[in-house]
C-alpha cells in the first residue's frame, strides 16, 4: 500500500532535488579535467576518455536501468544508482592509472549515472503524478537538473581552490548521497493501469521498436544529443579560432544554461497544453534556424549571446516532450525501459556529435562542414516529428469496456 | 485558469533562480579568471575553508 505521505508534491520536490543533485556533479566535471590530470599525470585524452565511456555508459546502462526501475521500484533503482554515482565519485578522486580512471569515473559512474539520474524520475514521474499534471512535472524536473549546474559549478571551483581537486570530488560526492535518500519518496514500480493491456517486458520492447512512432521519436532524440554535444563540446574552441576570448564561450555556456532551465520549464508547461510532436518539432526546426542565422550573420559578441540564449531556450526542452510521448504511446508499466532506449540513441548521437566535430575540424581545419550538418540533422528531425500519432500504440490500445 | 497560474508563478521562481544562479556562476567563474595588476591570477578561497 502506497505511504499517504507519498503525495505527488513530495514526490515531485524529491524528484527536483535528485536531480539537482544528479545533474549538478555531473556538470562540474569538466573543471576537474586540468586539476585532477596535473595531481594524477593524467593527460588531457585519458580523462577525455573515461568521461567518453561514463557517457556510453550511462545510455547502454539506461535501458536496463529503466526496466529494473519497472520491476522493482524506481525507488531502489535511484538508490543503488546513488550509491554506485558515489562510489564511482570517491573512486575516481582516488584512481591513479588511466585504466583505473576509465573503470572507476567512467564504467561505475556512468551506469551510476544511469541507475540514479533524472530519466529513472521521470520514469516515476510517470507512474506517481496525475496524467494532467505530468508533462509540467518533468519539464520542472528538467529545470531542476539545469539548475544544478549553477550549484555546483561554482561549489566545485571553490572546493577545488580550498582543498585541492581529490578532496574537492570527495566532497562533493556526499551531495549526491542524499540521492537514496530522496529516493524513498519515489519508491513505486511499473503497474498496470486499469485500462492498460497486460504486456510482457519482451513484448513490450518488441512492440515499441516495430512501432513507426516510437521509431522516428528514438530518431528525433539522436538528433538532439548531437547537437547538444557538440555545442557543448566545440563551440568554445569554435570560437576561439574566430578570435573571441575564452571568457565570452564562458558567457555563452552560462546563457544556454539560464536560458534552458526557462526552456525545459516552459516545454513541460506547454506539453500539457499542446500537441507534444508539434513542439518537437518546432524546437528542431528552431535550433537549425539558430545555427543557420549564427553561421550566416557576421559574428560579433552580441551574436554569439543571442546564440547562446536562443540555443538555451532550445536545449533540454526536448526532454518533457519526449518522455511524454513515450508515456502516451504505451502507458507507464515499462515506461523506464521505453525511456531508457530513447536516451541510448540520445547518448549515441551525443558521441556521434562530439567525435564527427573532432574529425570534421582535424580533416578540413574548420567547423563549417559540422554546422551544416547540424542545420540537415535539426530540418530533418523537425520533418520526422510530423508523422508521429500522438495517441495510445495500437497494442497499448486500452481495451474496450 | 487556476493551474496555469500556478504554473507561471512556479514559472517566475525558476526563473528567479535560474537569473541568480547564472549571475552567481559567472561572478565566480570570472573571479577566478581575474588577474591583479601584476598579472598574476587571483585564486577564490572557499567559503567553508
Amino acid at each position: 500500500m502506497a505511504a499517504r505521505w507519498r503525495t505527488p508534491a513530495v514526490v515531485i520536490v524529491a524528484g527536483c532535488l535528485i536531480g539537482l543533485v544528479s545533474f549538478g556533479l555531473r556538470s562540474s566535471f569538466g573543471l576537474f579535467t586540468e586539476p585532477l590530470s596535473a595531481v594524477r599525470g593524467f593527460d588531457r585524452e585519458t580523462f577525455a576518455f573515461a568521461i567518453a565511456i561514463q557517457n556510453l555508459m550511462w545510455g547502454l546502462g539506461q535501458p536496463f536501468a529503466g526496466a529494473f526501475a519497472d520491476r522493482y521500484g524506481a525507488g531502489r533503482v535511484l538508490a543503488c544508482g546513488g550509491a554506485l554515482y558515489v562510489l564511482g565519485t570517491i573512486l575516481m578522486a582516488q584512481s591513479t592509472t588511466g585504466t583505473q580512471l576509465a573503470l572507476t569515473g567512467g564504467v561505475l559512474l556512468g551506469l551510476g549515472l544511469a541507475g540514479g539520474s533524472f530519466m529513472i524520475v521521470l520514469a516515476a514521474f510517470a507512474r506517481l503524478v496525475p496524467e494532467e499534471r505530468r508533462s509540467w512535472a518533468m519539464g520542472l524536473a528538467t529545470a531542476a537538473g539545469s539548475l544544478g549546474q549553477f550549484l555546483f559549478a561554482p561549489l566545485g571551483q571553490a572546493f577545488i581552490s580550498g582543498y585541492g581537486a581529490v578532496q574537492a570530488l570527495v566532497m562533493l560526492s556526499f551531495f549526491v548521497a542524499l540521492v537514496p535518500l530522496l529516493a524513498v519518496a519515489l519508491t513505486g514500480r511499473g503497474e498496470q493501469a486499469d485500462d492498460e493491456p497486460e504486456v510482457s517486458t519482451r513484448d513490450a520492447l518488441r512492440g515499441a521498436l516495430s512501432h513507426p512512432s516510437y521509431l522516428l521519436l528514438t530518431a528525433g532524440f539522436f538528433v538532439c544529443g548531437f547537437h547538444i554535444a557538440f555545442v557543448t563540446t566545440h563551440l568554445p574552441p569554435y570560437l576561439h579560432d574566430l578570435g573571441f576570448s575564452g571568457s565570452l564561450a564562458a558567457w555563452a555556456v552560462a546563457l544556454i544554461g539560464l536560458f534552458n532551465v526557462i526552456g525545459a520549464y516552459t516545454a513541460g508547461v506547454l506539453g500539457g497544453r499542446m500537441s507534444k510532436r508539434l513542439l518537437l518539432s518546432g524546437i528542431y526546426f528552431s535550433r537549425a534556424v539558430a545555427f543557420l542565422l549564427f553561421i550566416v550573420l557576421p559574428t560579433s559578441t552580441l551574436t554569439v549571446l543571442v546564440f547562446g540564449a536562443m540555443l538555451g531556450l532550445l536545449w533540454l526542452s526536448t526532454v518533457p516532450l519526449t518522455s511524454g510521448l513515450v508515456a502516451l504511446m504505451f502507458g507507464t508499466r515499462h515506461a523506464g525501459m521505453l525511456f531508457g532506449f530513447v536516451f541510448l540513441s540520445h547518448q549515441v548521437g551525443a558521441f556521434a556529435g562530439v567525435w564527427l566535430g573532432g574529425a570534421v575540424y582535424e580533416a578540413t581545419g574548420a567547423y563549417d562542414a559540422m554546422w551544416w550538418i547540424s542545420i540537415a540533422l535539426g530540418l530533418g528531425a523537425a520533418i520526422v516529428h510530423l508523422p508521429i500519432h500522438e495517441r495510445r500504440a495500437p497494442r497499448w490500445a486500452p481495451a474496450p469496456a | 485558469m487556476k493551474t496555469l497560474k500556478f504554473d507561471l508563478a512556479v514559472g517566475a521562481v525558476v526563473t528567479v533562480l535560474a537569473i541568480a544562479g547564472a549571475y552567481w556562476q559567472a561572478e565566480r567563474t570570472a573571479a577566478f579568471d581575474r588577474q591583479d595588476g601584476t598579472g598574476e591570477t587571483l585564486r577564490l578561497v572557499c567559503p567553508l575553508h
